[in-house]
């Protein structure tokens, strides 16, 4: 079976070893994925394969407790420890929905035996948000990607996605999950949230631990000049805030994040995003309510607020198109014309997925 | 490993003093404790100079660096001596990043220049005054070289941050988990030292390399964590740009390869000495 397996691109074995779950997949080299996949075969059991044969890392995180978090042959110590930046690509090896690993993450938690980044990434939190949202993501919102293969595998990109929800922000959440467990190099998606987020208890941290990062020109210059992934929602809170008779009409877009693009020379991936709109269909939106908000966080910008009624989320069935790159404008005439290019593209895209499924 | 201590009692670090090229005394204007174990870490002949702003400006000698700890002494008429003051070569102005400000729409990575709108903090305000009035100085007297430095809370100090972080039980704010930088009372000395040998102009932020939540430096240093709604919070005996700290935290962006020198410790191993040692 090996020498079937050899004959295939490193590409092609990264394709299958993801189809079949093999663990690390995305730090192994041609050979080691050869193995794995092949043992993956004959094992016949998905999941569970790699893990008892893995070497683990021998960083010690407390005399007499080592790490134990699984490591990818070449290297000695696992992500958390220094072996790769975990803050670029998510920490490997872990699988999906590995509860099962929460002890052990739960130790390094207690223990804060590594390091944060300076956005305030923990990646053992957002590990275990991971595996928590994975659920919304597979079971209950059905999520379909195509595309994603125009999401670059290294160097700083910017994902601007159309915005919905009215509720609870979901595509933001979905956006970086989409990367993560379906690109050939899991990346991570460093959100840019909106200013209330640093205000609410609780979610002011958690949010930076998962990995978002608070949407100023300053920390999006910081994602893209350490070469990471920045996710915009360009439409911002008006967007966020539209009642259900303009779902997926396209609220004007903020020129802020092609300007960074222009700075960072960093292509534009646009998303467009179908299902965000309809989990919680706002039914109008009141300038009173926004009033009252700003009541309590003077700080935050937002003119309206969207009514709704359900206060379970509708299971909806998610579309998720990563759309081809557009280059970043190269002097700064062209901003306009950019953002016009961005929005143009994903609203075309929307139209076609409105009308085509009819879902 | 737990140290028996009470509020008001921080470990003093018992290390050797930082040496440092005999013949240039640094003149220290201070009225805060905390700043005085600090330039105590180095081995320089010191002198210590009290008063009001104006009075002090006659005291300076010529061709002495001039360290200035900020304080509540008048620097308006302080600086409008030293401007008379001929022979003044260096001029070294201690400040805190707490001139930045907290607010919900910081950066997240606060860049040198960026500071949050007007708040009412006192210690805030009067910082950005003396800052501003440096400026002015600066302006006046180009010939100066001018070092505006502002340490990130220091620790080892007996200043509010480290008193606060070393008591057994540290409360903080329910729902609220800053993100903080520290720096070794040691590095500060280190920094400096530097300062005074290599005079480097401008305005810089030092703090020890990396960054850490307020939740992981208590865990580190074995102490438990009481959170605390937040009116209940504002009512324990902490200065207010504290509060304000403890709320929404800050980290500034790193020192610049231009000032030669970035503190030997990083956050996590401050923390690490400061409870350990």
């Amino acid at each position: 079976m090996e020498e079937l397996l050899d004959r295939l691109t490193a590409r092609e074995l990264r394709s299958l070893a993801r189809a079949l779950e093999v663990r690390g997949r995305s730090r192994m080299t041609k050979g080691d994925l050869v193995g794995a996949v092949a043992r993956a075969l004959r094992d016949g059991d998905r999941t569970h394969s790699a893990i008892p044969e893995a070497p683990t890392c021998r960083f010690t995180i407390r005399p007499g407790v080592s790490c134990g978090l699984p490591v990818v042959p070449p290297t000695e110590v696992c992500a958390l420890h220094g072996g790769t930046d975990s803050s670029d690509v998510i920490v490997p090896a872990l699988g999906r929905l590995g509860f099962d690993t929460w002890p052990t993450l739960l130790r390094h938690l207690l223990t804060g035996s590594y390091d944060v980044d300076p956005l305030g990434l923990d990646p053992v939190v957002a590990e275990m948000a991971w595996h928590v949202l994975n659920y919304l993501y597979r079971d209950y919102f059905h999520v379909t990607v195509s595309g994603i293969d125009h999401v670059p595998l290294s160097g700083p990109a910017i994902l601007a996605a159309n915005h919905g929800g009215a509720a609870l922000p979901y595509d933001g959440l979905m956006l970086p999950l989409c990367v993560a467990n379906e690109a050939v190099v899991p990346r991570r998606v460093r959100v840019a949230g909106t200013e209330i987020l640093n205000m609410l208890p609780t979610i002011s941290h958690l949010y930076r631990k998962a990995g978002a990062t608070y949407a100023s020109p300053d920390d999006g210059r910081w994602v893209l000049d350490h070469g990471h992934l920045l996710g915009v929602f360009p439409e911002g809170v008006r967007g966020f805030q539209k009642p259900v008779t303009e779902s997926y009409q396209l609220k004007e877009f903020g020129t802020g994040f092609v300007r960074l693009a222009h700075e960072s020379d960093a292509p534009i991936v646009p998303v467009a995003i179908k299902g965000s709109e309809e989990v919680h269909p706002a039914l109008f939106t009141s300038k009173r309510l926004a009033r009252l908000v700003r009541l309590f966080f003077p700080e935050q910008r937002v003119d309206e607020i969207g009514v709704w009624l359900n206060p379970i989320p509708n299971p909806v069935h998610w579309f998720v198109h990563f759309l081809p790159p557009i280059p970043p404008p190269s002097d700064r005439l062209a901003i306009l014309e950019v953002t016009e290019q961005v929005r143009g593209t994903i609203q075309r895209e929307l139209d076609d997925m409105v009308n085509g499924s009819d879902s | 490993m737990m140290m028996p201590s009470t509020e008001g009692m921080v470990p003093v670090l018992d290390q050797s003093r930082v040496s440092y090229t005999p013949g240039v005394a640094g003149i220290m204007v201070t009225a805060r404790g905390s700043s005085r174990t600090l330039i105590d870490r180095l081995d320089l002949d010191v002198e210590y100079v009290k008063g009001s702003g104006s009075e002090l400006a006659h005291r300076l000698d010529n061709a002495r660096p001039v360290v200035v700890i900020h304080s509540d002494l008048d620097a308006r008429a302080l600086l409008a001596g030293l401007e008379r003051n001929a022979g003044l070569e260096h001029l070294i102005i201690l400040s805190d990043p707490a001139v930045h400000g907290t607010s919900a729409r910081m950066p997240s990575v606060v860049p040198i220049d960026t500071c949050a709108p007007s708040t009412e903090r006192r210690l805030v305000r009067s910082l950005r005054r003396l800052e501003t009035e440096v400026r002015d100085f600066a302006h006046q007297r180009p010939d100066v070289t001018l070092t505006v430095l502002r340490f990130a809370s220091l620790l080892g100090d007996p200043g509010p941050m480290s008193r606060h972080l070393f008591l057994h039980v540290v409360p903080s704010i329910l729902g609220f988990d800053p993100r903080l930088q520290f720096l070794h009372i040691d590095d500060a000395a280190l920094t400096i030292r530097h300062t005074l040998t290599t005079r480097p102009h401008g305005t810089f932020n030092i703090a020890a390399p990396g960054q850490t939540y307020l939740s992981r430096a208590i865990r580190l240093g074995r102490r438990r964590h009481l959170p605390l709604p937040e009116p209940i919070f504002r009512r324990l005996d902490l200065p207010g740009h504290l509060v304000d700290l403890f709320k929404h935290g800050r980290v500034v962006e790193p020192t610049p390869p231009t000032f030669g020198y970035s503190p030997g410790r990083t956050c996590r191993e401050s923390l690490i000495d400061f409870y350990g040692g």
